[in-house]
């Protein structure tokens, strides 16, 4: 894709819809898919997401990305994906920030899951309310140990799951 | 490959060329957004797909300063860019970079092993942190920063418009003439006078240059060596004669001669140093004017001895 197409609104959103199209023929398997309303509101919710963090995205999305790494979590349902999927895109920028660009997004892809599916038992709330130091932890080092997660430190009454 | 100063003069002995139109304006735009969009992605050698806006808009500096361009500008000259690869542009301007770094390392290390008879605090501050510039300047991708402190203040400061190596480049070549117009001074004669000008000479910020070339210019226009630098009092009565009846305008014309005076005395033949003199003595003009109706000259022509 020429990334001058990427510019202008109306641009981005095909190009993020393409991509989101092509990941439904991966997803299916899984009993995933977005129908072309709900792509097009994800496509929305990047620019928001990027814009609300100010940030700026040149090139292929994250989506693609988040999507592969996410799909086989036994937390995700199709009655939710779409949701699900905005949520964590919106917390991927959110953390990208926090974390001061110390991770890759490759990394903090990985720790999102590692926490969203073995301490948040699927909780998007909780995950949104980690402690960016925690998060920057596991998805550096790949694991929840030596953190508060690791044996479930974290009050789980004061998460409104 | 031709290069984009080459573009841009070629440009220019074509003939003033129109505006871009609007249409030519989003097409730049566009080419210089693809290469910021590559740019990007070898800033974070591909392991992000996103990055903060203000480091987007680092990155688009550090290319507009390669390519010696300003993006929202409708320039004619720019027309030669529209369809030329720039990553080859900017590759060809990242070369010229390091061209003026490895000019500007070399100016600083004359500098350094050659420094003035007299120093102060601020100027070895300055040129101790101008030495990390040559590791830490990052051509790249941030080319338009001065990562560095300066803080001596120069008798004729650099123009801010001036960015990343050039800035830090003029800076040196105006260091270089003020520390040879020293040089040519001895230890002797700059401490009495840089003591009777700021006796803290050494810990405050203070420029050594400038009460030096106001002494010796002083001394020059009455045909007297500017050898040891001080104006006694009586001598200094006879600047206050010269300049009593001149309008500001004579004023500056009269320094101006003293200053090419001086130049011819002490064998200054860079014609930059001697416009340096110039300009710099020239700058007396309002104080001058200014002083002798009101006490006399002794706070800008100085008695170095008591």
């Amino acid at each position: 894709m020429n990334e001058m197409q990427l510019f202008s609104q109306p641009m981005q959103i095909i190009q993020t819809k393409m991509e989101l199209t092509q990941c439904n023929r991966m997803t299916e398997r899984y009993g995933l898919t977005l129908s072309d309303q709900q792509m097009e509101q994800i496509a929305l919710r990047r620019i928001d997401a990027l814009q609300a963090t100010g940030r700026v995205e040149f090139g292929e999305s994250v989506i693609r990305k988040l999507i592969y790494a996410f799909c086989d979590s036994p937390y995700i349902r199709q009655a939710e994906y779409a949701d699900t999927l905005a949520e964590l895109l919106d917390l991927f920028h959110y953390f990208k920030g926090e974390c001061m660009e110390q991770l890759t997004d490759d990394e903090l892809i990985e720790g999102m899951r590692l926490v969203f599916d073995e301490a948040a038992s699927g909780s998007l709330s909780f995950l949104a309310n980690l402690d960016r130091e925690i998060m920057e932890e596991v998805a550096q080092t790949g694991s929840l140990e030596g953190t508060p997660l690791e044996d479930g430190e974290i009050d789980w009454g004061d998460i409104d799951g | 490959m031709i290069s984009m100063d080459e573009i841009i003069v070629k440009t220019g002995q074509q003939g003033i060329e129109p505006p871009l139109s609007p249409e030519e304006q989003l097409l730049l735009q566009q080419q210089l957004l693809s290469l910021l969009a590559r740019q990007t992605a070898h800033y974070t050698a591909g392991e992000s797909s996103s990055v903060p806006v203000e480091t987007a808009e680092r990155l688009l500096r550090s290319i507009c300063f390669t390519l010696h361009i300003h993006p929202e500008s409708d320039s004619g000259e720019y027309r030669a860019l529209l369809g030329q690869d720039m990553g080859v542009l900017l590759a060809r301007g990242i070369e010229q970079l390091q061209q003026k770094l490895a000019d500007g390392q070399a100016l600083w290390t004359a500098l350094v092993t050659h420094l003035p008879p007299v120093t102060n605090i601020a100027l070895r501050d300055t040129l101790q942190s101008i030495g990390t510039f040559w590791g830490r300047y990052d051509l790249r991708f941030l080319a338009q920063e001065i990562p560095c402190d300066i803080d001596y203040q120069l008798a004729r400061p650099v123009p801010e418009t001036l960015q990343g190596v050039d800035y830090v480049n003029r800076y040196l070549q105006h260091l270089a003439i003020e520390s040879d117009f020293l040089c040519r001074f001895r230890k002797e004669a700059l401490v009495p006078l840089l003591r009777a000008y700021c006796p803290d000479y050494n810990g405050l910020l203070i420029n050594l240059y400038e009460p030096a070339a106001a002494n010796a210019v002083g001394l020059a226009l009455l045909g007297e060596s500017p050898e040891m630098l001080d104006i006694a009092p009586e001598v200094r009565g006879e600047l206050e004669e010269l300049f009593a009846h001149q309008t500001k305008q004579e004023i500056r014309e009269t320094l101006a001669a003293g200053a090419r005076q001086l130049a011819d005395m002490l064998a200054i033949q860079s014609p930059m140093a001697r416009e340096y003199l110039r300009g710099c003595t020239e700058d007396l003009a309002p104080r001058i004017a200014t002083a002798r109706d009101h006490g006399g000259l002794s706070g800008i022509f100085l008695s170095a001895r008591k």
